[in-house]
């Protein structure tokens, strides 16, 4: 029986995250922790993640649970991929008994679990992830916990999906600076050769591309030849004082 | 019931890139005072560019009565954001501390009033003003549950709030990298004249932006486009230097 406290707490502590205060993967532990608490500690826990079209369980309240996913995903069918492509909870009742992902339930066998729930992460309508929970004995979840664990799954997306948003703007900035440092310098060397050939924008990056080829050298490092030289041969201590 | 799943759907099912803070902040007043019975109006005290103030409000009634005491440091919203603490005024026609807030108050037939502390990860994010048009509209118990909306309602602010500063960075740094390259050529044209380091001819593009009143960006599109020019004209083979010839 889940204890109701224990999944109220759950829920709240979910909304009292804040997104800037970690990364995504501290994110996703603590949804594993939380979910944890919220059903029992006897019951192990696995997010997975779907990034770039590619599915993994990023986080895992225990080491077999990796071992348990991997054959899902090599058998291409388990409780949290069909959870993701249908976007409905999923239970296996007996990993010994079941007909369903025989695959994966040998693997769950082999590791002692007996019975798998898997939770759907949806944000905006599409799937983004699974919460999946894995009990040592048969038939664990009961109605009660599994209603609990799909309200979680439900609060977890969400969260899941802000952290993620504001994690993409931030890297957004983050490459955005990095590229602003490099480009200083080739727009500077560009502006070199347009001050010297009257060449445009575009004529002037040809020819900083030609001179990168030409030399089998990066266009950056080209640049801060070009760059570097000009400071040197132009100075002349009576224009500078 | 109804009111309970409205008030949970908003503090806890809000996706941070689906509405801009001020929208996301406007349906969190409207769900206090579903909330938070006896409240007529509500406002958001919050910083902006530094400057604290009532930026988002039900009425603009909420505004008017909560202006002054950003300037004089007194009143309600003023203390529980700095303080963290909740401040209850049970009765601005009797008030027994911020006789110049109650008295706007008054005329304006709000009552009694309560500012809540929204505090996320240890940090005071904003005030939750309610205004009632009775005295003692705010009985402990109700001040409870606001204490419990405003300390929910504060991550809401808190993560809207970081995901749409992190979007607004990325969009001004994309656009500054437009405006950069100009500068940056400039940067290039004046040290193949003068043979000055990048940062000496920042330097010189800067004072004499200054000079001219005219903003570096300009300048520095006009000077590309000097540069450009004069080496297109017939038989403009301009001297080296003659494009930035202003800067020196």
């Amino acid at each position: 029986m889940p204890d109701p406290g224990a999944s109220d707490e759950a829920m709240a502590s979910l909304s009292a995250q804040l997104v800037s205060d970690n990364s995504i993967h501290a994110t996703l532990v603590r949804v594993s922790e939380l979910a944890r608490l919220g059903v029992g500690r006897s019951v192990e826990v696995g997010v997975t993640l779907v990034v770039d079209g590619v599915t993994d369980t990023l986080v895992f309240t225990d080491p077999a649970i990796s071992d348990i996913d991997r054959a899902q995903y090599e058998a291409g069918d388990g409780p949290g991929l069909a959870a993701i492509r249908e976007g409905e909870p999923v239970l296996v009742d007996s990993t010994i008994a079941s007909r369903r992902f025989r695959t994966f339930c040998r693997a769950a066998v082999s590791h002692g679990v007996g019975s798998v729930a898997s939770f759907p992460l949806v944000a905006d309508e599409a799937p983004i992830g699974s919460v999946n929970h894995y009990a040592p004995s048969e038939a664990a979840f009961e109605p009660a916990t599994i209603e609990a664990a799909e309200r979680f799954a439900h609060q977890a997306s969400i969260l899941v999906a802000n952290a993620q948003a504001y994690w993409d703007a931030r890297s957004r900035s983050e490459h955005l600076r990095r590229a602003m440092d490099s480009r200083a310098t080739i727009e500077q060397a560009k502006g070199i050769i347009m001050a010297r050939t009257g060449c445009d924008d575009e004529g002037a990056f040809d020819l900083l591309r030609q001179q990168s080829q030409a030399e089998n050298r990066k266009l950056r490092e080209v640049a801060e030849g070009i760059v570097r030289r000009a400071v040197r041969t132009s100075r002349s201590p009576d224009r500078l004082g | 019931m109804v009111e309970r799943d409205r008030t949970n759907a908003v503090l806890h099912e809000y996706y941070v890139g689906d509405a801009t803070l001020d929208e996301a902040l406007s349906v969190v007043c409207d769900a206090a005072i579903d909330e938070v019975g006896p409240a007529v109006m509500a406002g958001i005290s919050m910083t902006v560019d530094g400057r604290i103030g009532t930026y988002i409000f039900t009425h603009p009634e909420v505004e008017e009565v909560d202006r002054p005491q950003y300037d004089t440091g007194d009143g309600p919203c003023v203390q529980a954001f700095r303080t963290g603490r909740t401040v209850v005024v049970e009765s601005t026609v009797q008030p027994t501390r911020f006789p110049a807030f109650a008295a706007t108050a008054v005329a304006h037939g709000l009552l009694s009033v309560v500012s809540l502390p929204m505090i996320a990860g240890g940090d005071v994010v904003g005030a939750l003003n309610l205004y009632a048009t009775t005295e003692r509209a705010f009985s402990p118990p109700l001040v409870v549950v606001g204490e419990r909306f405003a300390s929910q309602a504060a991550y809401l602010l808190a993560n809207v709030r970081a995901y749409w500063d992190s979007r607004l960075l990325s969009e001004n740094l994309a656009q500054a990298m437009a405006s950069r390259a100009a500068i940056e050529q400039a940067k290039g044209i004046i040290v193949s004249a003068t043979g000055v380091t990048p940062e000496e001819a920042f330097e010189r593009l800067v004072e004499q932006s200054q000079h001219e009143n005219v903003k570096v960006r300009d300048l520095a599109g006009q000077i590309v486009r000097r540069a450009v020019r004069s080496r297109l004209e017939p038989g403009g083979d301009a001297p080296p230097g003659s494009p930035t010839d202003d800067l020196q």
